[in-house]
């Protein structure tokens, strides 16, 4: 495992001294290596976290250009970036926080063909897609792979995040069996409600890989901030679930 | 018997409240109480939770006071309950 240089020590000072985390778990944040599946309004915000905290390598996949309506939340993009490559753009910004991070960006959306070999490069997927496809596609390949996924996704002033462990823990379709009908891919968002779900995403991340925990495992965090609650509901692993029961 | 049912996700946003008390009968199963309350609603709200045969949806879950129900043996409901409807949701 790659040591901190004089500079990380520096830069990460005041994050190192929390308690369980430590030069060690800064460390493990370094050498570890995470997917993100879109970086718009949750996935976008849940990147610039992950990279300021010191991930050492950031793969992200996410097809097409900037268009007005991202820019009410989508905090990676820019007015000047309107028309162009939303992950270049991404990709841009995030080298300007942390330049000394690794980013493979891809162009393209997680599909069928390319979801086995980019989970296969990754420590730990975040899930921020929003069709319930993508999801189950990351779902079924991390469960596959025994990869740690943490889910999080959001609705008018709502959101929700879980992390699922195969093995250990309900997998999204225990959750979903089926693509949910009515969903509908557009949605009502404010940016700092994706950016609430993305920051508690990207702190559940960061225990998971760094083992400072505990983590969610098994449990959804259900937010809203209309009424600024939030409840842990338990989940349940179902015994016929076809992508997670055999293992 | 008076129960609470709360709404969140699309539901809520449908039916522009967080929740309804609904009157309901000695006997009315957990199913039979959340079709009564989606009936006051239109067909894209019933559509979040039920089926073409008007089976409630796997996907929707349902909370009474805040832990999931056991589906294959629903709770009996009893006067002053809270069942809290989650529906799916993906944005990101």
């Amino acid at each position: 495992m790659e040591p901190l240089n004089d500079e990380e020590k520096a830069i990460y000072d005041w994050q190192i001294s929390v308690r369980d985390f430590g030069e060690a778990g800064q460390e493990r944040l370094k050498n570890s290596t995470a997917l993100i599946s879109r970086v718009g309004g949750l996935g976008g915000p849940l990147a610039q976290e992950l990279t300021a905290a010191g991930i050492g390598k950031l793969i992200l996949a996410h097809a097409g250009d900037v268009k007005h309506s991202d820019l009410n939340r989508q905090v990676l993009m820019t007015y000047d970036g309107l028309g162009k490559s939303r992950i270049d753009s991404a990709k841009r910004r995030l080298l300007e926080l942390n330049p000394r991070m690794e980013i493979e960006a891809i162009p393209e959306n997680i599909c069928v063909d390319n979801v086995a070999e980019l989970v296969s490069q990754a420590d730990i997927v975040f899930d921020c897609a929003p069709l319930f496809e993508e999801r189950f596609l990351m779902n079924r390949e991390c469960v596959k792979q025994h990869k740690p996924l943490v889910d999080a996704a959001m609705f008018s002033l709502e959101y929700q995040v879980t992390s699922i462990i195969p093995g250990e823990t309900p997998c999204l379709q225990c959750i979903y069996p089926e693509t949910p009908p009515a969903w509908k891919r557009k949605f009502p968002v404010f940016g700092a409600v994706s950016g609430t779900a993305a920051c508690i995403a990207a702190m559940e991340g960061i225990k998971i890989l760094s083992g400072m925990g505990p983590s969610l495992n098994g449990k959804m965090l259900y937010g809203d901030l209309r009424g600024m609650t939030m409840r842990k509901v338990p989940l349940q692993r179902r015994v016929e679930c076809p992508i997670c029961a055999l293992i | 018997m008076k129960i609470t049912i709360e709404y969140n996700g699309q539901l809520r946003h449908l039916a522009q409240r967080e929740s309804d008390v609904l009157d309901i009968d000695e006997g009315t199963s957990i199913p039979e109480a959340v079709a009564q309350a989606a009936a006051s609603y239109d067909e894209s709200f019933q559509a979040i939770l039920f089926d073409s045969q008007g089976e409630l949806l796997p996907s929707a879950l349902v909370l009474m006071h805040d832990e999931p129900v056991d589906r294959e043996q629903w709770p009996t409901l009893t006067d002053g309950d809270v069942l809290t409807l989650l529906p799916p949701i993906a944005g990101g």
